[in-house]
């Protein structure tokens, strides 16, 4: 359990290194296809499903950063 | 009766206004029905609704949800005669937003969960922040929560769980096309976890009867996953997303989860989409099939199949149609569930429809 932690704490600061997207380039990212989640109800609706009948779960839903289109 | 709609060890309610928007979403307001029936003779119907608005650097959301359940599923813990039976639960949640400065925000939330032998508390916040020129969106999220169950006929039954739960996400901007997710959930229960209505079976030594037994598990659970997932925009007209998930915890279960979806935009402010997703896990180092024979039972024991060895298929196509400020959203499913090392009843089919619609200003 600790390993996968300090693997995702890697991942997530790697990911920081990557090429800088500018305001002006985001048309493509600005799709409202691009969102996550791009229907909320539904994911909500669907966790609850496999919530009840799995044994496990997390990671999902909080954060669910968009593309910073201005 | 408790339903096993609340249920779960780590069970997490995600509600989209758990979304802490590092600037102010527009004010919107949605109501959203779900049906599902499976080949188990459970039925869900759920309505919901969602409401959020914002001003200056304040904003709230509110949340309301009501699972009808009509069943005669062993899934459904009744203390009552194995005939269908009808139940109901309610959930409400509030939550507060404030922007401290441009680009990032704080919110605080309440749920509360209530069927008549199962009630829910829970709080959360989230911090969220954008760096990097909007680069990157880091977000931080702390929930507590407690459970409290009764047990219809056994008014001296009260089972409690306290829990707590730490969400770490990052999305990253790739490229001019490509977006990047990771998250990390780590959480910890102590108390109560089986049912008061799920027994196990024992069979006695030289004996032709069986014996029940309650459920016994651990009283403590500590569980972490993470999640990485990949969207980008193919084309002009196309989306692609693909997930991940890997969890483990100390009852010895572990599962992984892949997800791919695609969307493509039509004419006419349209999109039609797919969703695939599919689950695996193995059984809780405590399962059993079947429990050995004898006197008394292992001390840990449960007859719960989620906690077994088990495997789900799910596709999912969903239309989306905007008109004006409103936007339609439909979809139906399959899901497969099956429970690879039950004695009965290893498999359950189900189908799911949706329908929300959603005003924004």
């Amino acid at each position: 359990m600790r390993r996968a932690a300090i693997l995702a704490t890697a991942l997530a600061l790697a990911l920081t290194g990557c090429v800088r997207v500018r305001p002006h380039q985001r048309q493509r990212l600005a799709d409202p296809a691009m969102a996550a989640p791009t229907w909320p109800a539904l994911e909500r609706a669907d966790e609850h499903t496999r919530e009840v009948s799995e044994g496990s779960g997390g990671a999902t839903g909080a954060g669910g950063g968009g593309c910073g289109c201005n | 009766m408790r339903l096993q709609l609340s249920r779960g060890a780590l069970a997490l309610v995600v509600a989209a206004a758990s979304v802490a928007h590092a600037e102010p979403p527009p004010d919107e307001v949605s109501g959203t029905l779900r049906v599902y029936a499976d080949d188990d003779h459970l039925t869900v119907v759920s309505p919901s609704a969602h409401g959020q608005v914002a001003a200056a650097r304040l904003g709230v959301d509110v949340d309301v949800a009501v699972d009808a359940v009509s069943a005669a599923s062993v899934d459904v813990m009744t203390s009552a005669s194995p005939r269908a039976v009808t139940e109901r639960r309610v959930e409400a949640g509030l939550g507060v937003t404030t922007w401290p400065r441009d680009r990032a925000a704080l919110r605080l939330g309440a749920l509360v969960s209530h069927e008549h032998d199962y009630d829910v508390v829970r709080g959360d916040a989230t911090a969220t922040v954008e760096l990097a020129q909007r680069n990157t969106t880091l977000a931080l999220r702390g929930q507590l929560e407690l459970d409290r169950a009764t047990a219809v006929g056994d008014p001296m039954f009260v089972g409690e769980r306290r829990g707590g739960g730490l969400l770490v996400t990052a999305t990253q901007l790739i490229d001019r096309r490509t977006i990047a997710d990771l998250a990390v959930d780590a959480r910890l229960a102590d108390g109560w976890h089986g049912s008061p209505y799920r027994t196990v079976l024992v069979h006695a030594l030289d004996q032709p009867t069986f014996t029940r037994w309650p459920e016994a598990t651990p009283a403590v659970r500590r569980a972490l996953a993470a999640a990485v997932r990949v969207r980008r925009a193919i084309g002009e007209r196309w989306v692609g997303a693909a997930s991940a998930r890997g969890y483990l915890d100390d009852w010895d279960l572990h599962s992984a989860t892949a997800t791919v979806e695609a969307r493509r935009a039509l004419a006419g402010d349209a999109r039609l989409g797919v969703v695939a997703r599919g689950y695996l896990q193995d059984g809780a180092s405590f399962w059993r099939r079947r429990q050995p024979d004898g006197a008394t039972p292992p001390a840990l024991r449960t007859a719960d199949r989620t906690l077994g060895p088990m495997a789900s298929a799910q596709v999912e196509l969903v239309g989306e149609r905007r008109l004006g400020a409103a936007r339609l959203v439909a979809a139906v499913g399959g899901l497969g569930l099956w429970y690879l090392d039950a004695a009965a009843q290893s498999r359950r089919l189900a189908i799911t429809t949706t329908l929300s619609v959603t005003w924004a200003r």
